[in-house]
């Protein structure tokens, strides 16, 4: 009897020692929704591919290679749907970027053309991995830590040859960047397109030969093709991302 | 006796039926060492670093029995000391058969998000898969190339031990070399200490040490090759890994006998385009360029100076395309040069982790 006593107390042993321990697990309740976020180049209403040449005012003939865009913030208001994109037309198309959170709280919809000061001259390194700020994800758009990040980069050539031939001679550069260049673009009334299973897109167009070629406000790619940046090119950058931020429109 | 006997038998069934239904851990994660100025590496979550898959994935790098004859392998054509490149112009496969491009160098491929000189591949896992079926390079079935790896009970062991089983496969193989290549980090080169006290970030003991043999020279030629009217390389080498994920066509033809990019993408906006290499270790990778036609830097910087050709793709920000290149006097080409080796990383390509197994 008391070896039988012995086993039975061997036996609770065990079993308290292996017992699954219960845990009030909370009931996952994921209710938000994933949206993106797109920009889409068109041109003269159709949509616009790289290397697609455009007919300036003046007659000259000229395309993008590059259209790439580093951005913080969209959101709207407190609610943010990314505090950071890159946008990168040859590698990513028109996504800007992917977020999660509710479609009735972004009605409206504000994004950071470039980076704050704060942000801009900090280690690009320490950004979390999933950030378009980190370098790995975006190491061409940025100069170095004083610097700091190009927020633009507008790239491609020109014919400046009017002879009827393709020539494409010249390139434009337009990389465009320092705290001063910091844009931020603000839209209401966002149309999001159900893609089914709580996913939502809405789209922002770019009219590409509105860049350059905005009646009133043309640029002439022959002359200005070029700016870095640098002290005595930031008039010449200021005026680019001002034309860039009045080519983006709701669709 | 017979109680004992009980006892013991209702013991071990109650220890059983209350086991855990879990896999325990097989094996212990690999401590990845970061330069800490470096971003942190993604891992792929299919494929964390364990001590024995990189153990395992060096000792199949160096294993040529990946190879059609068993006279090949990964590092027959990526050696430590030409920082994992080769120094021929094209690596010769085993039926004799020359490549048409150079080896890249394996350097920080962890960081890197397309690989080969075309980008054809997205991760490593991916990419190692090729070289061992390319008739021109190890020319092997991974059938038969696994054959050969399960015949050897070594192998299956460390499999076993590694990923929890023996039935090695081509994914297994290719995810253990991944696992080792990302352990393959070169972030300790005089340039890294530049960086960092350009950034005002600080220096480790064994940093300073390197700093004390930074010239004023090396800073002129750093000074150089990121300024837009003197050598203007940045746009393409830069930050902290000193590696862009971009592809460009940098003025080495006017036209393409190899369309690089544009044979993946197929557009014709991507032919001549290639990936723009790290400079790591570039006094160690040399010939240059994606068909090794440069045998020394000083031909590069001519290059970049004086020998552009223009063609529909190049790059825009070869700014001085037109003029031929940028137009470096002697001096500076010298200082340029003074920079580049800068880059150097000894303790990388002699480090005995990344060497072949004893």
């Amino acid at each position: 009897m008391k070896k039988l006593h012995f086993l039975f107390l061997s036996l609770f042993i065990v079993f308290s020692a292996c017992k699954k321990k219960k845990t009030d697990e909370p009931v996952v309740c994921d209710p938000s929704d994933q949206m993106e976020v797109h920009l889409i180049p068109k041109l003269d209403g159709q949509n616009y591919a790289l290397n697609q040449i455009i007919v300036s005012p003046q007659g000259y003939r000229y395309f993008f290679t590059e259209i790439k865009i580093l951005g913080t913030d969209v959101a709207n208001g407190s609610n943010v749907l990314s505090d950071s994109y890159y946008y990168d037309f040859y590698t990513s198309g028109t996504l800007m970027r992917t977020g999660s959170g509710l479609k009735s709280d972004f009605a409206n919809l504000s994004l950071n053309i470039g980076v704050p000061t704060t942000l801009n001259h900090a280690n690009p390194a320490l950004p979390a991995s999933t950030s378009a700020l980190n370098i790995s994800n975006c190491g061409d758009m940025h100069w170095g830590w004083n610097p700091g990040y190009i927020f633009v980069k507008l790239e491609g050539k020109v014919d400046t040859l009017d002879n009827g031939i393709d020539n494409f001679d010249h390139n434009f550069v337009f990389h465009l960047g320092m705290d001063p260049i910091f844009r931020t673009l603000n839209f209401s009334g966002m149309n999001w397109i159900s893609l089914g299973e709580n996913k939502y897109r809405t789209n922002l167009l770019l009219q590409v030969k509105d860049i350059f070629d905005k009646p009133g406000e043309e640029l002439d790619l022959r002359v200005d093709y070029s700016s870095h940046s640098t002290n005595t090119q930031m008039f010449l950058s200021n005026s680019v991302v001002d034309k860039l931020v009045n080519a983006v429109e709701k669709e | 006796m017979i109680y004992r006997i009980t006892y013991l038998l209702v013991l071990i069934f109650a220890l059983a039926s209350c086991k855990k239904g879990t896999i325990e851990p097989i094996n212990a994660p690999y401590a990845l060492e970061e330069p800490s100025h470096f971003p942190k590496m993604v891992i792929p979550e299919d494929n964390p670093l364990t001590v024995a898959g990189v153990d395992l994935g060096r000792r199949l790098f160096y294993e040529k029995r990946l190879s059609g004859d068993n006279s090949l392998s990964c590092g027959g054509c990526h050696s430590p000391q030409e920082s994992f490149s080769d120094k021929n112009q094209f690596s010769r496969g085993i039926d004799g058969t020359l490549g048409r491009r150079n080896s890249m160098a394996l350097v920080n491929l962890g960081y890197q998000k397309f690989l080969f000189w075309d980008g054809r591949s997205k991760s490593l896992e991916e990419q190692i898969l090729q070289p061992v079926q390319d008739p021109i390079e190890m020319h092997q079935s991974w059938t038969d190339a696994v054959i050969k790896i399960k015949a050897d009970a070594n192998y299956r062991k460390a499999f076993y031990v590694a990923f929890g089983t023996d039935q090695v496969d081509s994914t297994l193989v290719s995810k253990a070399i991944a696992q080792f290549l990302r352990t393959m980090i070169s972030g300790f080169s005089k340039y890294d200490v530049m960086y960092k006290q350009a950034n005002n970030l600080s220096l480790t003991a064994k940093e300073q040490t390197l700093s004390s043999q930074i010239t004023n020279e090396d800073w002129a030629g750093y000074d150089l090759f990121k300024s837009l009217n003197g050598g203007d390389c940045f746009h393409c080498h830069n930050g902290p890994l000193m590696h862009l994920e971009l592809f460009s066509n940098n003025g080495l033809d006017n036209t393409f006998l190899d369309l690089g990019r544009g044979e993946v993408t197929k557009s014709p906006s991507d032919y001549g385009k290639f990936k723009v290499p790290t400079l790591r270790n570039i006094a160690l990778t040399g010939p240059y360029m994606h068909d090794g036609r440069f045998e020394t830097l000083e031909e590069v910087i001519e290059h970049y100076s004086s020998g552009i050709k223009l063609s529909p793709t190049i790059s825009p920000l070869i700014e001085f395309a037109n003029q031929g290149g940028v137009q470096l006097d002697a001096f500076e080409k010298g200082l340029i040069k003074k920079f580049l080796l800068t880059l150097t990383d000894e303790e990388f390509i002699n480090n005995p982790k990344f060497a072949p197994p004893k």
